[in-house]
């Protein structure tokens, strides 16, 4: 019987043991009630505390401001911010959180408690951050300064037109919607952002004024790779500037209701001729000007900020604020309202033209000089001829054997500078001799010149100018400026000339190779055979035909006999340049193959001779340290690095880097000993 | 049956069986340490079963047909087991013992080891880790050596391992059969949490000594004998209580016996319950339950079948960073010493108040049948053979989200040191508020509710809401089918043999369920990284590509499901010779290891080997073990044993990536062991001493984690991507040397002194390979490195300990102890990942010295140095006291017991720490991610009352 009763008893407590060793459950919290606090500032009044451009302003008193989400980081085009807006303006509140739109979606009420807080800016836009620097407001102290309210609060959008936005900066950061805008022609059927290389773009939306507004789209919204409609509709957004670009962020493509056909635009104000303009003092206001674009931002004998229009009475040049991307050949129609006009060395400027203001009106238009003249008229007329494309006949060009650089264009009547820039594709081709009919931009630049946009159209008749040249050298930094980044095969009457750098008796460089310098650079030139040049030899290197490439990231010219260089005299001087190690080091493909002195050397590390640590030792100057390289093969490899410090250190500034990109593994290398003192 | 077990031996072992009808005579005599005479103490012949009695004089009998050296065991209630070793030759046909002293019972063995090992070993154990891995501490509480006694009472305050092994080194058996899991090689104590009465009668061998069950592994061996034959015959109840890892303890056993039917029956059951222990956050319920028949046939036969199981709930205890422990402390006062960033409150349904809610609850349950033959052939041979089942789980909790933030409070972005560069001013002002607010501290379980209860994706449902927070599980379902036979032969006098045979098939199924959708609907079976790493190729962050974009609710499997299959046979020989004053063993095992991967989801980016049966992994390993013992006489001897053998690879470190794909590390092979250990045992009566020294090595292991790394690889743009990662690590090699010194003396009776030193230096002994794998990506292996390891030591456990004890056991039933302990030389786990060339230089492919962080420097010194933790010291007290009490005609007991561990309170002990696997590679700045630390309990304390009644 007993046995029994502890079998009983065992079964109970087993029972309620087991029932006992459950997880536990847990029951849904309620749904919590929301607080509520009056505010006692506007946003308006907290941005008020901050001037636009000035440096973060802190917020000392206990304002407490209220306010709705408008932005939203769920599709991914905002990023670690939070935009809200009351009735009398918006605001972006900058917090270190992502998946912010979680906790606060669009619609929920918040009121930010911003003492402690400071008001800032970014480009023009209010922000509220957690410190001066404009840094994010941390996770752990959201709950200091943000309180969060009731959800679903209607958000009633700032209807306004594309001028309004961008005559005023109340609507920075609210919720604008626009109506009747499509987006510009070139921009429909374009992904909002590059997702692959998770870059932003710009996109541009205009009115059926041609008024435009930069559509911005972050690479990384999920949206990114969505194309953009053709249609015209209501776009919403968020309104915020960038410097003096008004822009515009959409929170998701629901935001643009692009549906309707498009209007064609054009834009507003009354059109005047380029002459009218050219005589204006001031800008006519409302106005816009139409044109051709003359000039050909693909061979680059133009800055990518500039442009040159014509229209049928003159030519002007535009000058924007970053590069643009009109091709010749376009027609364009140019609002001119925002616009300067400004000399710059005798060249009359339009500037201040938003290219997103822009509108394109054709592409690929045939544009005939407007003048067809002689070198002498050109010169009389030149202020009428500025900025036009002119032509001349039965001219020649001499100077030099490449078109780099100023050559002069000469006729019978005259002659004229002909001007192409160190960085136009053509720089290096040689130039055409003889006989020539030439098309080109009429410039000034102090005097009178005249650009082509490309030879090989621009100039007919003429053929290469072969031998001679002797007169003229290509300077070594446009010679390395060949270098496409690949072993190049450098083309015919090719010259460099400058002043060997290099001490052969010294051994520290293989006997083939010398480093030669001049006043715009320096380059390893490569022998098929041992040299005979000295340092400080002045020598001329006839390098047609010959390679630039790289070796382990130093660019030198090789595949050449020593016969292609001739001596021209001895006991030159390169003074070199003085420089600390770290700014050798920010300039060291520039500076490359040309003498260097660092003066202070606080020392040497690595060994205790030249040569040692298998030629590496480390200088270090206190602002950087630099690998000294020495040859084993160098004669005074192995002797005695100094002991006391400082020391200055003249060497030519090398590289040795066997990764691509070469973009590290700069070096000094000393001549002789002497270099140290 | 038996025949076929006896034909399937005859393949391996050479039977022997001829027989001699010779015996001797055993006579002698129990008495106390007042020469009072013992009686009713019971007397058994260990090697053949053989039992008796002693008389109201103390004098017994006892015939022994065993020629050899024998065993005695004396057992009586209330006194302390007493074995007794006897050389027995049938040229004598009787043999006169020396009096057999017997001692009273004292405190110590009324209590099993989950009462004396310091919490803090056992806390962590069985609160951080589902089950997988185990303290072995645990395993050396019965054993009868001053060593290892004194390791497993007094060193458990940093989980110090004996010679700093891990727990796979060492193999458990219950009732025969092998409880090591075949995956990982881990033997789960908490299985039979809770049943300390139960498990009581136990056998350890520690070290490469010879064992006559198993072959045993590097670090020993025990046997758990729980047949209800073995329990004493008794009702035994009680309850417990502690500050520890449960608050409250009822236990219960009730043993029949032997009875005249020749049946015997045990049943037990105890419960373990905490709402909060000492550590905050850390629920706890465990329940256990046990039964055992035994059907006693005759003399020869008997069978027996025991069952347990011990069901468990517990939440976790998260390591922390020295900033967040800090900060917990100005938060939380005292109680911030054991912040846990693991719990967090919620919001009661009713709005009545707030509960504790932990994200990180471990549970498992995993019962074990065991069904055991044992056969005593004839008086020298005896074959046991058992069969085991056991299935169940393991599963524990966690956090997961979607499009969210990250909800972990104790995420780095969260602690003002991350903005220490940036603006220390917005550091201060950080520091302040979660100081001023603790709850910042902790899970903010009512936001999630929040978040979800709002989330409408129309992609899926207008109406139903899809969660961004949710709590899943991480299932792991076991099941594991055994067979062992044990063969004893005592061949000749001089000659023993054992031999075993054995085979096991595990199975387990590792998948993740939806635990709670935390106020949403639904949940999609997508992997979130991979929607991010491929948007071009919809199909790639899809778990279940037969059903994409499948909509999962609670309950629901999700994420990844493959089974492990795991099958090994082995038979291991041993040979025991028994030379006079020299005893020497030798010993063999042969194994075979087979295991495969199936899958059972085809998910997007391993299309083709996610999906079933996976290619077999075959091993064949071998081990060889050997020893002498040299009896200079009877108190002194020497001893020397070393061992050679393999491995092969467990299932856990085989795979890249199990969870998604079938791919096998590159470079898996066997890991070789070999050592040895040499020693001197002094046994006087008042004196006892022990000096041993070990030597190991572990070579080709390897180590294999997965976790998300800030720059897990070099994206097209140069930058560093982050991503999930499977960092594996080959050429692991270790050693352990050390020395271990133990010496008692008892002073006057009833009062000993002890003292304890382990010495050692466990070691890193080669530059490991290290390969990451990408674990979206099925073609790229990220990287191939090297870890500069040498002589990195090995984490896990202090590699010096030092004990003084001093032990007092009155004549009036009560006992004193008191222990003062100091564990030094504990080093963090090192990030491999942080000893690398990469991780010291500025640059991706370094080649200039300024490339490299100054050699030498602070910075230097900071991503490769290791840190050794702060050295521990304790003083631990245990007392206790026994009452007779009559009840009717029978005696029963009262036991008191009370334990006080860490009595000088010291709350910044640290268990262990570990460098976090993410580093800043960008800023070569180890600190970005410091280390994390466990941290121990403070001063602790167990109490019990415990009923006996003798039936």
């Amino acid at each position: 019987m007993k046995n029994y009763f502890y079998l009983l008893l065992f079964s109970w407590i087993t029972l309620s043991l087991g029932l006992g060793s459950c997880k536990k459950q847990f029951d849904e919290p309620p749904v919590s009630e929301y607080p509520s606090i009056t505010p006692n500032a506007t946003i308006a009044e907290v941005k008020a505390l901050h001037t636009i451009g000035n440096t973060a302003d802190s917020i000392t008193d206990s304002l407490v401001i209220e306010g709705i989400v408008v932005s939203s980081d769920e599709k991914g085009n905002f990023y670690k911010q939070l935009i809200i807006q009351d009735d009398s303006a918006g605001i972006e509140i900058r917090i270190e959180m992502s998946n912010l739109y979680n906790d606060y979606p669009v619609g929920r009420k918040v009121w930010v408690k911003c003492q402690g807080l400071y008001v800032g800016d970014y480009q023009g836009n209010h922000q509220l951050t957690i410190n001066a620097n404009g840094d994010r407001i941390p996770e752990g102290l959201l709950s200091k300064y943000i309180v969060a309210g009731p959800k679903d609060q209607l958000v009633q959008p700032k209807v306004v037109t594309i001028d309004q936005i961008k005559n005023t900066t109340i609507y920075r950061n609210m919720l604008v919607e626009l109506s009747q805008v499509q987006f510009a022609t070139l921009d429909t059927n374009q992904t909002y952002a590059d997702a692959v290389g998770q870059l932003s773009l710009n996109r541009t939306i205009q009115d059926c004024n041609g008024n435009t507004i930069i559509l911005r789209t972050s690479g990384y919204a999920g949206f990114a790779s969505d194309r953009t409609a053709s249609g015209s509709g209501i776009a919403l957004g968020i309104h915020t500037n960038f410097g003096s670009d008004a822009q515009l962020y959409i929170r998701d493509v629901t935001d643009l209701n692009l549906i309707n056909t498009r209007c064609s635009p054009s834009t507003a104000g009354n059109l005047i001729s380029i002459a009218t303009l050219r005589a204006s003092t001031i800008i006519p206001t409302n106005s816009k000007i139409r044109a051709y674009v003359i000039s050909d931002r693909g061979t680059s004998n133009i800055v990518g900020q500039n442009m040159v229009v014509m229209d049928a009475s003159a030519g002007i040049t535009v000058r924007f604020t970053s590069t643009h991307s009109f091709n010749e050949g376009d027609e364009l129609e140019i609002p001119l309202t925002g616009g300067t006009i400004s000399d710059f060395n005798g060249l009359m400027q339009l500037e201040g033209i938003l290219s997103s203001n822009i509108t394109l009106v054709s592409t690929g238009n045939a544009v005939p000089p407007l003048y067809t003249t002689t070198v002498q008229n050109l010169i009389t007329n030149a202020e009428l001829y500025e900025s036009c494309l002119i032509k001349i006949l039965n001219a020649n060009i001499s100077g030099a054997t490449t078109y780099s650089g100023t050559l002069t264009l000469a006729d019978a009547t005259g002659s004229v500078d002909l001007f192409t820039r160190f960085d136009a594709t053509f720089a290096g081709n040689t130039v055409a001799c003889g006989n020539i009919d030439i098309t080109g931009i009429m410039g000034q630049f102090t005097t009178y010149q005249v650009s082509v946009r490309d030879p090989a159209v621009d100039i007919v008749g003429g053929t290469p100018c072969g031998g001679g040249g002797g007169s003229t050298i290509t300077s070594i930094r446009s010679a390395r400026a060949l270098f496409t980044g690949a072993n190049t095969t450098l083309g015919t009457n090719l010259k460099i000339k400058g002043i060997v750098i290099s001490e052969r008796n010294a051994a520290n460089l293989v006997s083939q190779n010398l480093v030669l310098q001049d006043s715009s650079g320096g380059i390893v030139v490569r022998f098929n055979a041992a040299h005979t040049f000295n340092v400080d030899d002045e020598i001329e290197v006839n390098i047609s035909g010959a390679t630039l490439g790289e070796f382990n990231g130093l660019l030198q010219i090789s595949g050449i006999a020593t016969t292609t260089a001739t001596f021209i005299s001895a006991s030159n001087t390169i003074t070199p340049r003085i420089a600390t190690i770290s700014q050798i080091l920010a300039n060291a493909e520039t500076w490359e193959s040309t003498l260097v002195k660092i003066n202070g050397v606080n020392s040497m590390t690595g060994g205790t001779t030249y040569g040692a640590n298998t030629g590496n030792i480390t200088l270090n100057d206190g602002t950087g340290t630099l690998i000294m390289y020495t040859r084993s093969a160098a004669t005074f490899s192995g002797t005695n690095l100094p002991t006391v410090f400082p020391v200055n250190v003249t060497g030519i500034v090398g590289q040795y880097d066997t990764t691509v990109p070469t973009t590290s593994g700069y070096q000094i290398l000393i001549r002789t000993t002497n270099d140290i003192n | 049956m038996n025949k076929i077990f006896i034909c399937l031996f005859s393949l391996f072992i050479f039977t022997n069986s001829y027989l001699f009808a010779q015996q001797t005579l055993i006579k002698g005599k129990v008495i106390d340490a007042n020469g009072t005479p013992v009686s009713s103490v019971q007397i058994k012949l260990e090697e053949s079963g053989e039992l008796t009695s002693s008389d109201e004089s103390g004098a017994f009998e006892l015939n022994c047909s065993i020629q050899g050296k024998v065993q005695l065991v004396f057992r009586k209630e209330q006194w302390k087991v007493y074995f007794q070793k006897v050389e027995i030759n049938f040229s004598e046909a009787e043999i006169n013992l020396d009096p057999v002293i017997l001692s009273p019972e004292d405190g110590v063995d009324q209590l099993s080891s989950e009462e004396l090992i310091p919490s803090v070993s056992l806390t962590d154990a069985e609160v951080n880790d589902a089950g997988g891995t185990q303290n072995v501490s645990g395993i050396l509480t019965s054993s009868r050596d001053i060593f290892f006694n004194t390791a497993a009472f007094a060193f458990g305050a940093a989980r110090f391992s004996i010679r700093g092994y891990d727990s796979e080194y060492s193999t458990v058996y219950i009732n025969g059969i092998p409880m090591n899991s075949l995956e990982n090689g881990r033997a789960s104590w908490t299985l039979w949490g809770g049943l300390n009465d139960a498990f009581r009668s136990r056998d350890n061998t520690i070290g490469l000594g010879s064992t006559d069950y198993t072959f045993g592994g590097p670090g020993g061996a025990t046997q758990f004998d729980i047949k209800a034959s073995s329990q004493w015959k008794q009702m035994r109840a009680g309850i417990a209580v502690s500050n520890r890892s449960y608050v409250y303890r009822p236990m219960f056993i009730y043993s029949t016996g032997l009875l005249k039917s020749g049946w015997a029956f045990s049943i037990s059951a105890s419960y373990r319950g905490a709402e909060q222990a000492q550590v905050p956050g850390t629920y706890y319920s465990a329940a256990s339950y046990y039964l055992s028949a035994e059907k006693v046939f005759n003399k020869n036969h008997s069978l027996n079948l025991s069952i347990f199981g011990a069901p468990r709930v517990s939440g976790g205890r998260g390591a922390v960073t020295e900033e967040q422990q800090n900060i917990a402390r100005k938060a939380y006062g005292d109680e911030g010493y054991f912040y846990n960033p693991y719990w967090g409150w919620q919001t009661k349904a009713d709005g009545s108040g707030r509960m504790v809610r932990n994200s990180r609850y471990n549970s498992s349950h995993i019962p074990v049948a065991i069904l055991s033959h044992d056969w005593n052939i004839d008086d020298k041979q005896s074959l046991t053979t058992s069969f085991g089942y056991q299935f169940g789980y393991n599963a524990s909790t966690g956090l997961n989200w979607y499009n969210a933030a990250d909800p972990r409070p104790d995420y780095y972005r969260k602690w003002p040191s991350y903005f220490d560069n940036t603006d220390s001013m917005v550091a201060n002002q950080l520091y302040s508020q979660l100081i001023q607010n603790p709850d910042q501290l902790q899970v903010n379980w009512d936001n999630f509710y929040e978040v979800n209860r709002n989330s409408i994706d129309p992609e899926f449902s207008n109406s139903e809401k899809r969660a961004r927070y949710i709590v899943e599980e991480r299932r792991y379902d076991i099941q594991q089918y055994s067979f062992n036979s044990i063969y004893k032969n005592f061949l000749t006098d001089q000659v023993t043999i054992n031999a075993g045979l054995k085979g096991q098939y595990f199975i387990s199924r590792n998948y993740k369920v939806i635990d709670d959708l935390l106020g949403a609907d639904y949940w999609v079976n997508t992997n979130q990284f991979a929607e991010r790493d491929s948007t071009n190729n919809p199909n790639f962050a899809q778990n279940n590509l037969d059903n994409p974009n499948q909509i999962v609710k609670k309950g629901d499997a999700f994420d990844y499901d493959y089974e492990s299959h795991i099958q090994n046979a082995s038979t291991w020989i041993q040979g025991i010779f028994n030379l006079g004053k020299l005893e020497l063993f030798v010993a063999s095992e042969l194994s075979i290891t087979r295991f495969w991967r199936e899958g059972n989801l085809r998910n997007g980016r391993f299309p083709d080997n996610s999906l079933g049966k996976g290619k077999e992994y075959f091993s064949f390993n071998y081990h060889f073990k050997g020893g002498a013992t040299y009896k200079i006489n009877g108190r002194n001897y020497l001893f020397l044993n070393g061992n050679y053998g393999n491995k092969a690879p467990f299932f856990r470190d085989a795979y890249v990536s199990p969870s998604y794909r079938d791919q096998l590390v590159d470079g898996i092979q066997n890991t070789t062991i070999y050592g040895g250990e040499l020693g001197y045992i002094l046994s006087a009566p008042k004196l006892k001493a022990r000096v041993a020294g070990y030597f190991t090595r572990f070579l080709d292991d390897y180590y294999n984690k997965n976790f998300y790394s800030e720059n897990a690889f070099i994206g097209e743009d140069g930058t560093g991507q982050s991503g999930f990662i499977n960092f594996v690590m080959t050429n692991v090699d270790k050693q352990h040397m050390g020395l271990e010194l133990a010496v008692q003396y008892e002073i006057i009776s009833g009062l000993k002194i002890s003292a304890v030193a382990s010495i050692g230096e466990f070691i890193h002994i080669s530059r490991p390979d290290i390969k990451i794998y990408l674990d979206n990506d099925p073609n790229v292996q990220v990287n191939s490195k090297t870890a500069y390891m040498n002589n990195a030591y090995v984490a896990g456990s202090p590699q010096m300990a030092y004990n003084f004890g001093i032990n007092y056991n009155a004549p009036k039933f009560w006992f004193f102890n008191i222990n003062f302990n100091y564990l030094m030389r504990n080093f963090v786990d090192i990030n491999p990942d942080r000893r690398t060339i990469e991780a010291v230089s500025t640059n991706n492919n370094p080649v200039y010295q300024q490339q490299f962080v100054q050699p030498g420097s602070q910075q230097w010194q900071d991503i490769l140095s290791q840190e050794e933790l702060p050295h521990i010291f304790t003083i631990d007290i245990f007392a206790g006291k026994s009452f007779r009490i009559k009840v009717g005609e029978k005696t029963s007991f009262i036991y008191i017991n009370v334990g006080v561990n860490n009595i000088l309170n010291n709350r910044n002990i640290l268990t262990g720490g570990f460098e976090q696997l993410r580093y800043d590679f960008e800023g070569n700045d180890p600190s970005t991610f410091p280390t994390k630390y466990n941290y121990g309990l403070g001063i602790n304390y167990f109490a019990s009352i415990v009923y006996r009644l003798p039936i």
